[in-house]
């Protein structure tokens, strides 16, 4: 019997529990079941054959926790662990053609962003427990008990990369229908499908009865088989006791069963009567009792968030480079800051996913792209649209991304077609096709159209799904291809019609080199929502755009009882009375952001903006920094100053950029939480507070080695770096820190903070400067820059 | 020793403002009181954060003996001496608490770091509901005071094995990275010891 075999079956029976059946058969709690293996095998073999014999298909070999991290202590091997528990196995089950499953767990460590295990050393801890389970012959791979999307991602591609084993993903959800990270069913299924799950389900936690809203999801997202294994109920809050019995759990089982759920098993608190029993319910149930028949859905998601193409979705534009000098800067200074943040502002204005280019030639756009990717999705929970056409960089994104992306784009050329469709696929990402070839963008909607079709065929070939396949038909400039317009709209109506394709366009590009730019691109959007557009990429910032999606939404019937529209504008926020005929110190002390910009903007209009800057903001700064230390405000005050004040540096930046100047800086500072640490807020702070007085500041973050430290400060001949630690355990990680910066690059200063430090200490670790606050680093960098 | 668990997903209605403004350097309340755009930013953040978390908690009994390898060191000795029962305890506001913050960093750090401060007075009323809970199983014992790993001589390097016992990964989504610090930030360990002395 192989998997393929077992697939035909109408029920395809797990085991039950293993960790409480020890439990129970030893009276006690063992503290790392999987020692059983070489301390009692015995004990294992009886319970994996009980289920054998009880008629579970597939059952687990006692590896749940079988990786490098947990095995240390014990000083076992990932390989030695997995050949002795497979070999248990397999005896248990011999004369029965039961499978055996490597049962992997999750590796005990959050994986990044809010963890400090990164994505790349997830994928190498289970790259070494597959290819030992391969070597020493499961039949299948089961990962369960999975909280973490991405973490489960790193397992899936670590199977699939390295074996050739079928692997059944399972996660663990709460009563809120989500994980501890706050991943959803329905972006587990639609993610993990694309990536090759075999099968996709959800084990422990909760009862069968719990997991109703749960399974449903799964069903509906899923077209790989579902899996269920849920606990025998929930524990009894006095005697700790699973609540069902055999029979309860059985016949809840079967009405899943009869839904469609083709995996059943069980986890904590089953025992293999569980499995007879259920067995013994499914007996008379065929498939023909399973309902009904289901579409594929054109969505993506992030971890959290599903974005169904059901009705016109609005992509933002605005991470992009081109056209954008301040967006350039922060590429080339690695401000992933500032992308975060116009990723954050176009999610507030409406965007539902996020177009993603970094495409700037001084710049590794590979690397760039990664980081960037890695931090918008640490900040924001729509689904991403990779802008490339580099296929490396493509390929670095998709895997590094935590759910189903869209590649932007490929086009009628069968060299992108045939070097980036693969990848497509093999991430399970949707992908945009732009009906364009070598020769450039046909005039007439119908070459576009057979472009449109050419890239069809190639992707179903390459396996992509049609419902993952979007057309872009071109929007040229109106001003110089004025009969184009109308050839766009017929070519998106005929790809809706004739393939039934998803269909994108770039809406901001038809008024280049128009007046009224917002009026030609608003009734153009609005002319192809008509003809069919499913995904605008525009500006979200731009309310009439935004206003006349939802618009559209409403009189399509989309948007039932007009319930979103009204919510979008009826509450308009009790706006705040608007004070006027303050002081520029008022405004900046009392975090009035509206009024400090518009007096600043006066000023401008008089006054010289590095004036302004010298004598005004800064003094105010000052002020309010020594009212800080005397202890009359505090810090949210200070900062709210400071941020206060930076609105107004924006202002005095733009009329000096566009007046073509070069923006001064005072100076540039690095900024680090040392190796080891992730507390960062103090050192956020003190960012706030330098770059609000003028200086340039490259943060590094925080956990930040030594090296990159270096490295960074040696590439941006930085003068000041302040290191910050916050735990008594990271001040060696410090002072090595200091000893490598000062051997090397002796005429760079170091000042350090943190709550931990005191000024002796900084002087005993080599530091040249010790800052007890914030305002003691601006204190510090007024010294060091004069 | 019956080693069931109980696990519990409180409400919080409210955070404690005095406890959030003194981890912001508002010392001596009310004689240092934050002015009137300080608090309506509180409020704000206050019900945003409220309707944003996710806290649990977790507590089980043993007798010392049962847990000799994690009451290492004399300090926590000291604390639970004399005590027949001894509570483990672990309290999180779970990974959304940690996101909002980190979100809010990247435009107002301002916000930032009031959300910090009230997740920090959230995390500590989330304990006390816990120690309350734990207090009315035994009505008639006294209760020791919370004591975390970290404190005096009680290494932090038990977290691991803290959490292992009570098998927190699974039930409360809560780990430790391999410098000791647990994640979702705003979670907290304790050992509280019960006793038989009056009053």
């Amino acid at each position: 019997m192989d998997f393929k075999e077992l697939l035909k079956k109408d029920f395809i029976l797990m085991d039950g529990a293993l960790g409480t059946e020890i439990q129970r058969l030893k009276k006690a709690e063992a503290e790392f079941p999987v020692m059983l293996n070489f301390n009692d095998s015995e004990l294992i073999k009886g319970i994996i054959r009980s289920y054998a014999e009880s008629g579970s298909d597939v059952v687990c070999a006692n590896t749940f926790g079988a990786n490098r991290i947990k095995l240390k202590k014990y000083e076992k091997t990932v390989e030695e662990t997995i050949k002795q528990a497979l070999s248990i196995a397999r005896e248990a089950c011999r004369g029965f053609s039961t499978l055996i499953a490597l049962d992997v767990s999750p590796i005990g460590q959050l994986l990044e962003p809010s963890g400090t295990l990164s994505f790349e050393d997830a994928y190498d801890i289970y790259r070494e427990i597959m290819t030992a389970g391969y070597k020493y012959g499961a039949d299948l791979i089961i990962a369960e008990t999975m909280n973490d999307l991405y973490e489960l991602k790193a397992a899936l591609l670590a199977c699939k990369e390295n074996t050739p084993l079928p692997i059944i993903c399972g996660m663990t959800f709460e009563k809120n229908n989500r994980t501890f990270t706050g991943c959803s069913a329905a972006s587990m299924a639609l993610t993990l499908e694309g990536l090759g799950a075999n099968v996709v389900g959800t084990n422990c936690s909760l009862g069968p009865y719990e997991l109703s809203d749960v399974a449903n999801e799964l069903l509906r997202w899923s077209n790989v088989p579902v899996m269920l294994k849920p606990n025998a109920g929930l524990p009894d809050p006095e005697t700790g006791r699973f609540a069902l019995s055999a029979e309860d759990f059985a016949s809840q089982m079967k009405e899943y069963a009869r839904k469609g759920v083709k995996f059943l098993g069980g986890c904590c608190g089953t025992t293999p009567e569980f499995i007879k029993r259920l067995k013994e319910s499914l007996a008379g149930l065929t498939k023909a009792d399973v309902t009904e028949k289901k579409l594929y859905p054109s969505a993506v998601c992030s971890y959290s968030t599903v974005v169904e193409i059901n009705q016109p979705r609005i992509i933002g534009e605005r991470i992009n480079p081109t056209g954008k000098k301040f967006f350039k800067e922060a590429l080339k200074n690695s401000d992933f800051d500032y992308i975060m943040r116009q990723a954050i502002e176009q999610i507030n204005a409406g965007a539902e996913i996020l177009d993603v280019n970094v495409g700037l030639p001084e710049i590794d756009e590979k690397q760039t792209m990664v980081k960037a990717v890695k931090a918008i999705q640490s900040v924001c929970d729509a689904p991403l649209q990779i802008d490339s056409t580099k296929p490396e960089v493509i390929e670095a994104a998709l895997r590094v991304y935590n759910g189903k992306a869209i590649v932007n784009s490929v086009n009628g050329e069968d060299e992108t077609l045939d070097k980036i469709l693969p990848i497509v696929k093999k991430y399970g990402a949707a992908v945009v096709g732009l009906t364009l070839d070598k020769n450039g963008i046909p005039k007439r909607s119908m070459e576009r159209f057979e472009i449109a079709e050419k890239i069809l065929e190639k992707a179903l070939f390459y396996g992509i799904k049609r419902e993952d396949i979007y057309i872009d038909c071109l929007t040229l400039t109106a001003s110089t291809e004025q009969e184009a317009v109308t050839e766009t709209l017929k070519a998106v109506r005929l790809v809706k019609e004739k393939l039934g394709l998803k269909t994108v366009l770039g809406v901001s590009n038809i008024s280049f080199g128009l007046p009224n730019r917002e009026t030609v691109n608003h009734t153009f959007l609005v002319m192809t929502l008509a003809n069919g557009l499913d995904l605008p990429i525009m500006n979200p910032n731009v309310e009439s755009m935004t206003g006349a999606v939802r618009a559209f939404r409403l009189l399509s019937a989309y948007d039932k009882n007009s319930a979103e529209f009204i919510s979008a504008y009826s509450e308009k926020s009790a706006q705040k009375p608007t004070v006027t005929g303050v002081t520029l110190e008022y405004a900046v002390s009392n975090g009035l952001k509206n009024e400090s910009v518009r007096i600043t903007s006066e000023l401008l209009k008089a006054e010289n903006p590095m004036n302004i800057i010298a004598k005004r903001l800064i003094p105010i700064l000052d002020g309010i920094g020594t009212e800080f230390e005397k202890g009359k405000l505090f810090l949210p005050q200070l900062i709210l100053a400071a941020e206060t004040a930076g609105t107004c540096f924006d202002v005095i930046k733009a009329k000096i950029a566009a007046e073509g100047g070069e923006p001064v800086v005072k100076g540039k500072i690095l900024l680090a939480t040392v190796k080891g640490d992730i507390h960062d807020i103090g050192k956020n702070i003190v960012k706030v507070l330098l770059e609000n007085y003028g200086y340039r500041v490259i943060d590094l973050g925080k956990d930040v080695p030594e090296e990159t430290i270096l490295e960074t400060a040696k590439k941006n001949n930085i003068k000041l770096i302040g290191l910050s630690a916050l735990m008594t355990t990271t001040l060696p990680s410090m002072e090595n820190t200091i000893i490598l910066l000062k051997n090397e690059i002796p005429d760079c200063v170091v000042m350090v903070g943190g709550a931990v430090l005191t000024a002796e200490y900084a002087e005993k670790i080599g530091a040249d400067y010790y800052a007890p606050d914030a305002k003691g680093a601006v204190d510090i960098a007024k010294i060091v820059f004069n | 020793m019956n080693n069931s668990y109980t696990l519990k997903n409180p409400v919080l209605p409210y955070i404690d403002r005095k406890d959030a403004l003194s981890f912001l350097g508002y010392r001596n309340y009310p004689d240092n009181m934050p002015d009137d755009n300080i608090i309506n930013l509180l409020d704000k953040y206050e019900k945003l954060l409220l309707n944003n978390i996710q806290p649990r908690y977790i507590y089980k009994m043993y007798v010392p003996d049962e847990i000799s390898d994690l009451l290492i060191g004399s300090d926590i000795n000291e604390h639970i001496n004399g005590c027949g029962i001894v509570m483990l305890m672990c309290v999180t506001l779970g990974l959304e608490a940690d996101r909002l913050i980190t979100k809010t960093a990247v435009s107002d750090v301002a916000g930032s770091v009031m959300l910090d401060a009230l997740a920090g007075a959230a995390v500590e009323q989330i304990c006390n509901i816990c120690e309350n809970d734990i207090k009315s199983i035994y009505p008639e014992k006294t209760a020791t005071s919370r004591y975390s790993p970290g404190y005096g001589n009680f290494p932090i390097e038990l977290q691991n094995n803290f959490l292992a016992k009570l098998d927190a990964n699974r039930k409360l989504g809560l780990y430790v990275n391999e410098r000791n610090i647990m994640i979702p930030r705003k979670s907290v360990t304790a050992v509280i010891g019960l006793n038989d002395t009056k009053g």
